[in-house]
């Protein structure tokens, strides 16, 4: 613990139920096989995964930081219940099935969902839209389903990635996809440490002042 | 009206219910997967469309519509139709489906599908040796088995329904939620989070320091999945990952009740709305029918004694003999039959609809859902030829002949009838013990929270 910096990072993972939201988080931070609670087909609820994360590698500022990655039930029923988990976060995955096509209409909702819900954390936070199950999109309607993500990810303005969870290579260090989490992750990084310095700003802000205001509302009374 | 008409007339009918159950399909049940097999849709809009012209012949029957030759023949070539697609067409498909789950039968669905169907049918043609049923001919033992599953399967979801509707209607059975429980348990749940959060931030560092004194750069730990040298081995007490995992079952149990508050505080909120004080009233009127149908079916049972006469002629025999009114229903045989019939039609084809979408919502993924609707498609199959034996008895007896003659003089039309009310006395009794022992479980439920959140509390201390 003495050299991983402990400010939460809260980052979402949202999507249809079944598109392998689990999955991508188990394998984004690697949790072996011992470690896995029971598994459950659909989640309930949401799991927590733990992600170290070398904030801006290879500079002299490197530092080490925990991501959570909150993976939450997709489950249509669970709409109200849901939003408990959804403030405070610093950070948004969407993830898709690339061989249905609703789940990806449905990611509009899910934007609308999470990121209206909390005005504060929804604004300007970084976004990701993942497109898993590549490898079963057959090869003719490749180009199409990979337009389509596409659009998709520039209505969001999020950055895209599409990739097999079961394939090792596509996750090997230096592949365009583990490069371009590395990014978001950054991102997220830099976005929470920025906000908490805002928070403390403030903070500060409200000592100095609030003595003299405090006593400008006596004298009024 | 010459033959060809009448059938120009029915086979508008049935792509009428064709189209309509194309429409279902696509925008209700499939409303959040992609369709990629055409056939499950074809299979179940078919199935659909039979069933509904099934139901439709026995209201032309009653007004006496087309040519009764050909209607006749149309029962018969329809009565044929459906009960292949149930016996034969169905059950091949659902094998198919189900091997498209798991890569390994991929390859060889058409075998496993094929021997999948064998074995469905020898199941099928051995259960019927316990039962009454007649061996000749090839259509009617078919539909004397195909009748009972059917049969059961009506008997089951109107005991479970006569049963529930109260339940769910009235307003008297829902628990008071106030905004402060949610708020309990919203704050319970969000510090059992943490608790596993700074568990798995510990576990996570752990792993860290293993792999990097191992010389491995690990950062975000994609490396182990990569074939090299085994994992380093990480010290963490099983202990500790019991508790994880307990804390994590916690969280679950905690989510569900959460949803179960939110649940129950719409539902009283409704319940407050115009719609919802009419529900309450007909909530009681559903507790007192429920009570008189498992009153009768006992009465039936134990008596022995299956009803011979329809509603109809009953109605007009206790309106002329008790209450002394010189009334004959029996002219009004036909509209009145017309219109019993036309609703009992219309509210079991919405019903079993509205079930089997929520049903099919709670259970499907993307993957088992082709073989789920298909499923579907059987028992809604079997539902309406069973409905369409069961109706004879409701039916005045002018117009029960052609049932009988269609499906088969020989059928014991009278097991079937024993048969649905002992299930259906079995069906409601069992719910509502279900539904007791449902109810009463809920607050023992917030009594197992408070002790784990006061196990928690002394966790932080």
């Amino acid at each position: 613990m003495s050299n991983c910096k402990d400010i939460p990072v809260k980052i979402l993972v949202v999507g249809d139920s079944g598109v392998g939201k689990t999955h991508l988080s188990s394998i984004l931070t690697d949790v072996s096989d011992s470690m896995k609670s029971a598994q459950c087909k659909w989640t309930i609820g949401a799991n927590v995964e733990i992600l170290i994360h070398k904030y801006k590698q290879g500079t002299p500022e490197e530092d080490l930081y925990f991501c959570e990655l909150w993976d939450v039930s997709g489950n249509l029923a669970h709409t109200t219940s849901r939003s408990v988990f959804f403030n405070n976060f610093h950070g948004v995955i969407f993830v898709h099935n690339l061989t249905n096509r609703k789940s990806l209409e449905n990611i509009r909702g899910w934007s609308e969902e999470v990121l209206d819900g909390d005005q504060e954390s929804g604004a300007n936070v970084p976004l990701i839209l993942v497109g898993t199950r590549l490898n079963d999109v057959m090869k003719d309607k490749k180009t199409l389903v990979e337009e389509r993500s596409r659009r998709m990810s520039e209505e969001l303005g999020s950055v895209l990635v599409n990739l097999d969870c079961s394939d090792k290579k596509a996750l090997s260090p230096g592949s365009a996809v583990k490069i371009a989490f590395s990014k978001f992750f950054d991102r997220v990084v830099e976005q929470t440490i920025a906000r908490q310095q805002r928070i403390k700003r403030i903070s500060t802000g409200w000592n100095t002042s609030g003595s003299t205001s405090f006593r400008g509302g006596k004298k009024s009374d | 009206m010459s033959f060809s008409t009448d059938t120009f007339f029915m086979f508008a009918v049935m792509l009428f219910a064709f189209c309509f159950g194309w429409v279902f399909f696509l925008h209700y049940l499939f409303k959040n997967y992609e369709c990629h097999n055409r056939g499950a849709q074809i299979i179940f809009s078919s199935v659909f469309s039979l069933s509904f012209s099934l139901l439709v012949l026995i209201i032309f029957e009653i007004l006496d519509i087309l040519n009764r030759d050909s209607r006749k023949l149309h029962w018969k070539v329809n009565l044929f139709l459906i009960l292949f697609e149930c016996v034969v067409v169905i059950p091949y498909s659902i094998f198919y489906f189900l091997c498209n789950i798991h890569p390994l039968f991929f390859r060889y669905r058409r075998p496993v599908a094929i021997s999948g169907l064998m074995i469905w049918l020898w199941i099928f043609w051995s259960f019927g040796s316990p039962f009454p049923f007649n061996v000749s001919g090839l259509i009617e033992p078919v539909i004397s088995r195909v009748g009972v599953l059917g049969v059961t399967m009506m008997a089951i979801l109107s005991g479970f329904g006569a049963v529930n509707s109260p339940y769910s209607y009235s307003a008297y059975f829902l628990r008071q939620v106030t905004e402060d429980d949610i708020e309990c348990i919203e704050k319970k749940l969000l510090n059992t989070f943490n608790v596993i959060v700074s568990k798995k931030k510990r576990f996570a560092m752990i792993r860290h320091e293993a792999y990097s004194r191992h010389g491995r750069p690990a950062t975000s730990g994609w490396f182990s999945s990569m074939r090299g040298p085994p994992s380093p081995p990480i010290n963490i007490p099983k202990e500790e990952i019991h508790e994880l995992n307990s804390y994590e079952e916690l969280s679950r149990q905690l989510y569900l009740e959460l949803v179960d508050l939110h649940n129950t505080k719409k539902r009283i909120s409704e319940s407050k709305t115009i719609k919802g004080r009419w529900f309450n009233f007909l909530g009681y009127f559903f507790s007192i029918y429920c009570a008189y149908k498992i009153f009768m079916c006992t009465i039936n049972i134990i008596f022995d004694r299956v009803g011979k006469k329809d509603p109809i002629t009953q109605g007009s025999e206790i309106l002329t003999h008790r209450l002394g009114m010189d009334v004959d229903l029996t002219a009004f045989a036909q509209p009145l039959s017309f219109m019993m019939v036309g609703v009992l039609v219309l509210t079991s084809i919405r019903g079993l609809l509205i079930n089997l979408t929520k049903f099919f919502y709670a259970i499907s993924s993307s993957e088992t859902s082709n073989a789920i609707v298909m499923f579907f498609a059987q028992l809604m199959g079997m539902y309406f030829v069973s409905s369409v034996l069961l109706m004879r008895m409701n039916v005045p007896p002018e117009y029960r002949e052609i049932i009988t003659e269609v499906l088969g003089e020989s059928l014991q039309f009278k097991f079937y009838h024993r048969w649905f009310d002992i299930i259906f006395l079995i069906s409601a009794l069992l719910s509502i013990l279900f539904l007791y022992i449902a109810h009463k479980q809920a607050p023992e439920k917030m009594m197992d929270k408070n002790l784990a959140q006061f196990k928690l509390s002394s966790a932080f201390d």
